[in-house]
C-alpha cells in the first residue's frame, strides 16, 4: 500500500505466491505484452485483470486483487495460483505493460461479488427462471436426439467430465489450504484468532471461493459473528468447536465427496429441480406453517432480502409473490425435504423441515432461504403445531 | 437432542420442536428452557424477555446448537408467540 493509497506488488511477493519454481518460470514466459489483451486496473490499482492467450480458441480471463492477493483464472490448471495469474502480477510489478485505470469488466465484478459474499449466499431463482427452465425442457423435447452429432455429444461429455475433475481438484486443494490455515490459527493462539477473526476468516473464505468451496466459504465468513455472539468467557471454547467442526467437515468430504449432505456443506446446494427429481427426496404434500425465517448474513449481503421484497411489488404474478415467506403464513405445498431431523424421541418423534427445503407446486420457492416450518393442517396455530407433533 | 448433531458432527445446529415447558432464570440471570416434567433443561442464547418469560409454553420451536437454544416461536395457552414477541 502506497502513501497515496494506491496498491502495488513486488516481484518478491510473486515469488512467495508461486506454488513452485516451474510456475515462476512459466509465468516469466507469459510476462510479455504480446501474450496479453484487455489489460486494466481499478482506479486505486488494487484490482488487475487481463486476457492471456492460451492453447484454446478463447483467451483465459485472469484477475487478481492486490489487497489480499486473491486471484482467479479461467484456465483448467490445478496449480493455485496458475502461471497466468503470476504472469499478470509480473506484468504489473515490472510495469511491462501499462495498466490503465478502467471500469471493472463484468467478469471481474462477478468474481469480486462472489468473494465479498463468501460465496455462501443461496442462489435465488430469478423471476424468469421457471419460465426459462421450462423453455429449456421444451427445447430438449422438441429436438429429436437423432439430430445430435455423436461426436459433439462425446466432446461435450468429455468437456463436462474434465470440468468436474477440475472442480474436484480445486475443492481438494482448497480443503488442504483450510486445514493448514486452521493449524496456523491454533499455533498462533486462540486469543489472537478471536481478536482478528473477521479479517482472518475473510481471507481464507476468499481462498475457498477461488477453490470452488463456496458453501464452506459462506460458513467461515459467518464464523466470527457466531463466536462474538458468545459471552466473552465462552469464546475460546466456541472457536475450538467451530474450527474442529470445519476439520471434521473437510475430512468427511474427502471420505465421501459425492455425499449430498457434505457436498451441500462444502461446495454448493443442488437446484430445486435436482432435489425434486431425486427419487430419494422425501416429498411431503401438506399444509405448512412458517414459524420463522432466517436469512444467512451472506445471503443478506448478497441482497436476497431486497430481491424478495422486489418480487412482491404490485404487478408481479401471484406465484412470485408466493415465494415470500413470513411467520404465521400457512400454505399447502409439495415440499421436497433435503434433510429431516428427527428430534426429541422421548416424547414422540417430531420432524421439522429444515432450511434446505425446496418448495414446489403452487408455493413457489425461496431458493434456499432459511425457513423453519412445520407440516400441519389445522385451522389454527395450535392445531398446526399439534399436527407437527404427530408427524 | 444430541443424536442429529452426532450423526453429522460438523453440523452447526438442528431445528427442534420441544414439548411443554417454560423459560426460567437462574441466580446469575441466565435464561433456560425447562421441560414441564423438569427432566430437561437447556440454556438459551441471549436473554428471554417480554411475554415469553414465565409463560407456560405448550410447544416451542427452536434451533439447538449443542450449546445454546434459540427460540423461533412458541405456542402458549393464549396464542402463538413469534420472534418479535420473544426478542
Amino acid at each position: 500500500l502506497h502513501w497515496d493509497n494506491s496498491v502495488a506488488i513486488e516481484l518478491k511477493a510473486i515469488e512467495q505466491l508461486a506454488a513452485d519454481q516451474s510456475s515462476l518460470k512459466a509465468a516469466a514466459g507469459l510476462a510479455k505484452p504480446a501474450k496479453w489483451s484487455g489489460v486494466g486496473a481499478s482506479r486505486d490499482g488494487a484490482l488487475l485483470w487481463g486476457e492471456c492467450a492460451g492453447s484454446g480458441a478463447n483467451p483465459y480471463r485472469v484477475m487478481a486483487d492486490l489487497r489480499d492477493l486473491g486471484n482467479k483464472c479461467t484456465c483448467p490448471s490445478r496449480k493455485f495460483p496458475c502461471k497466468h495469474v503470476l504472469g499478470l502480477l509480473w506484468l504489473n510489478a515490472e510495469a511491462i505493460v501499462p495498466f490503465a485505470p478502467a471500469d471493472t469488466p463484468a467478469w471481474v465484478s462477478d468474481w469480486l461479488g462472489r468473494r465479498r459474499t463468501g460465496g455462501g449466499a443461496p442462489k435465488t431463482a430469478s423471476p424468469d427462471a421457471p419460465a426459462a427452465s421450462k423453455d429449456a425442457r421444451a427445447a430438449q423435447l422438441a429436438e429429436p436426439e437423432a439430430l445430435e452429432d455423436p461426436k459433439e455429444v462425446a466432446r461435450r461429455e468429455a468437456a463436462a467430465a474434465k470440468r468436474s475433475e477440475g472442480t474436484e481438484r480445486a475443492i481438494s486443494d482448497a480443503l488442504d489450504a483450510l486445514e493448514q490455515w486452521i493449524g496456523d490459527q491454533l499455533r498462533m493462539g486462540l486469543s489472537a484468532f478471536i481478536d482478528d477473526a473477521t479479517a482472518r476468516c475473510r481471507r481464507i473464505a476468499a481462498r475457498l471461493v477461488d477453490g470452488k468451496a463456496a458453501a464452506l466459504a459462506g460458513r467461515i465468513d459467518e464464523l466470527p459473528g457466531r463466536i462474538l455472539a458468545l459471552p466473552a468467557g465462552d469464546r475460546p471454547r466456541g472457536a475450538v468447536v467451530e474450527l474442529g467442526k470445519l476439520v471434521l467437515l473437510a475430512r468427511a468430504f474427502r471420505a465421501a465427496p459425492r455425499d449430498a449432505d457434505t457436498r451441500r456443506a462444502v461446495a454448493t446446494s443442488e437446484s430445486r429441480e435436482t432435489v425434486l427429481a431425486d427419487p430419494h427426496t422425501l416429498q411431503v404434500n401438506a399444509s405448512w406453517e412458517v414459524l420463522a425465517e432466517q436469512v444467512p448474513d451472506t445471503a443478506r449481503r448478497a441482497g436476497v432480502g431486497d430481491d424478495l421484497a422486489a418480487q412482491s411489488r404490485p404487478g408481479r404474478s401471484a406465484l412470485r409473490d408466493a415465494a415470500r415467506f413470513f411467520p404465521g403464513q400457512r400454505r399447502t405445498a409439495r415440499v421436497g425435504v433435503c434433510a429431516v431431523r428427527t428430534v426429541f424421541g422421548r416424547t414422540g418423534l417430531l420432524s421439522v423441515a429444515t432450511a434446505a427445503a425446496r418448495v414446489a407446486g403452487s408455493a413457489g420457492g425461496s431458493g434456499g432461504c432459511g425457513c423453519a416450518g412445520v407440516a400441519g393442517g389445522g385451522a389454527s396455530a395450535r392445531r398446526g403445531l399439534d399436527r407437527a407433533a404427530a408427524c | 437432542l444430541t443424536e442429529p448433531l452426532l450423526a453429522e458432527p460438523w453440523t452447526l445446529d438442528v431445528p427442534v420442536l420441544l414439548p411443554a415447558g417454560r423459560i426460567a432464570r437462574d441466580d446469575a440471570g441466565h435464561a433456560w428452557w425447562r421441560s414441564a416434567d423438569g427432566a430437561t433443561t437447556l440454556p438459551l442464547a441471549g436473554d428471554a424477555e417480554g411475554l415469553l418469560c414465565g409463560t407456560d409454553l405448550t410447544r416451542t420451536a427452536a434451533i439447538w446448537s449443542g450449546n445454546r437454544l434459540t427460540i423461533l416461536a412458541a405456542l402458549t395457552q393464549l396464542s402463538q408467540l413469534g420472534r418479535s414477541a420473544i426478542k
